[in-house]
């Protein structure tokens, strides 16, 4: 008999990500069915499914570490923040002085951004960062990495939308959230898109490089 | 008693649990597969009878469920290639389970009789 392997992508993240007592059985059951099924499609909706019905048991069974990993990535998030926003401050009149000696202006722009646009390499140290935070959850909570991930992603993106509604200040959202009116002008200058999508992608996919092939486990 | 015991004691009370739509469909799964209950019939069992499309990751939540709640019992099984070598999962419900199975049948009866838009259709 011929055993069909399923798409190679979702089998990996069902090795990454499914963890706990009942989730090798499951992955077990899914490239089961899949050798009656053999679409792609369904194999991957049954492997996100999986996914997550293994981490929502976690969360059930350890909402205390949970609790832990949200604060773990608050801290690590605020702490990282700071940082980079110091490191970027720091190097700022140093990069302008070089930059007008140099006559780059291009590079001046490409640094300190323009308005609407926050400046790309403060952005890339924000994604950076967020895949450092992600990758540390990950190992730190190595038997229930998915759960983490998943909570804390979670929370990232409740946190980014909080920040992008900040940010991208619609009059629907001042009329809603008086705050942002007297939002400062620094936060104006960030694309909300980003802030809403690449930083909890970010940490996802640090998290997913956290969870090492040698803690995945083996399918033949 | 002074009133904090009262508290206590109302929260030590044993609690009945309402067994839910989808936790019915598995322990019933459950009791036609008999020995050879693991995830794979049980989804193909719900799904024939509803005619729907199952998940196995909400099979399986609901089978963590029941068992938390005691009403079925795991044994790990055979490993198979097809399986990509992994062992499967043997459920198998347990006397309280079956009581409360019993229990729900006798509740929905009750409910059903004598409501005149739920008896078209059905003979």
């Amino acid at each position: 008999m011929t055993i069909l392997q399923p798409p190679r992508l979702a089998t990996a993240l069902l090795k990454r990500l499914a963890d706990g007592p009942q989730c090798e059985a499951l992955i077990g059951d899914v490239m089961e069915r899949y050798q009656t099924r053999q679409s792609a499609l369904w194999y991957w909706r049954q492997a996100v499914s999986a996914i997550f019905a293994c981490a929502v048991n976690d969360v059930h069974d350890h909402a205390g570490l949970m609790l832990r990993a949200i604060a773990v990535w608050y801290v690590l998030a605020w702490i990282a923040g700071r940082s980079a926003m110091s490191v970027y401050q720091g190097l700022g009149l140093w990069m302008w002085n070089w930059t007008v000696a140099h006559d780059l202006d291009r590079l001046r722009v490409l640094w300190f951004g323009r308005p609407h646009w926050q400046s790309p390499p403060f952005l890339l140290m924000t994604c950076v960062n967020q895949l450092v935070i992600g990758w540390i959850i990950a190992r730190l909570h190595r038997p229930h990495r998915a759960a983490a991930l998943l909570t804390c992603g979670a929370v990232s993106l409740f946190y980014s939308i909080g920040v992008g509604l900040f940010i991208f200040q619609p009059r629907t959202v001042q009329l809603l959230f008086p705050v942002a009116l007297i939002a400062t002008p620094v936060m104006r200058i960030s694309p909300v898109l980003f802030v809403l999508i690449c930083v909890p992608v970010s940490f996802l996919l640090g998290g997913l490089l956290g969870s090492s092939r040698s803690e995945a486990r083996s399918v033949a | 008693l002074p009133s904090g015991y009262l508290v206590i004691i109302i929260d030590k009370m044993p609690r009945r649990e309402f067994i839910g739509g989808f936790e019915l469909l598995v322990l019933l799964a459950l009791i036609r597969l008999g020995d050879e209950a693991y995830g794979v019939p049980i989804a193909d069992a719900i799904a024939q009878s509803s005619g729907r499309e199952v998940a196995q990751g909400s099979v399986y939540i609901t089978l963590d469920r029941l068992a938390r709640k005691g009403f079925v019992t795991s044994r790990m099984g055979e490993p198979t290639a097809e399986r990509g070598g992994r062992a499967k999962t043997y459920f198998r419900i347990t006397a309280r389970g079956l009581r409360e199975v019993r229990r729900a049948r006798q509740t929905l009866i009750k409910l059903w009789d004598g409501v005149p838009e739920l008896q078209r259709g059905t003979t």
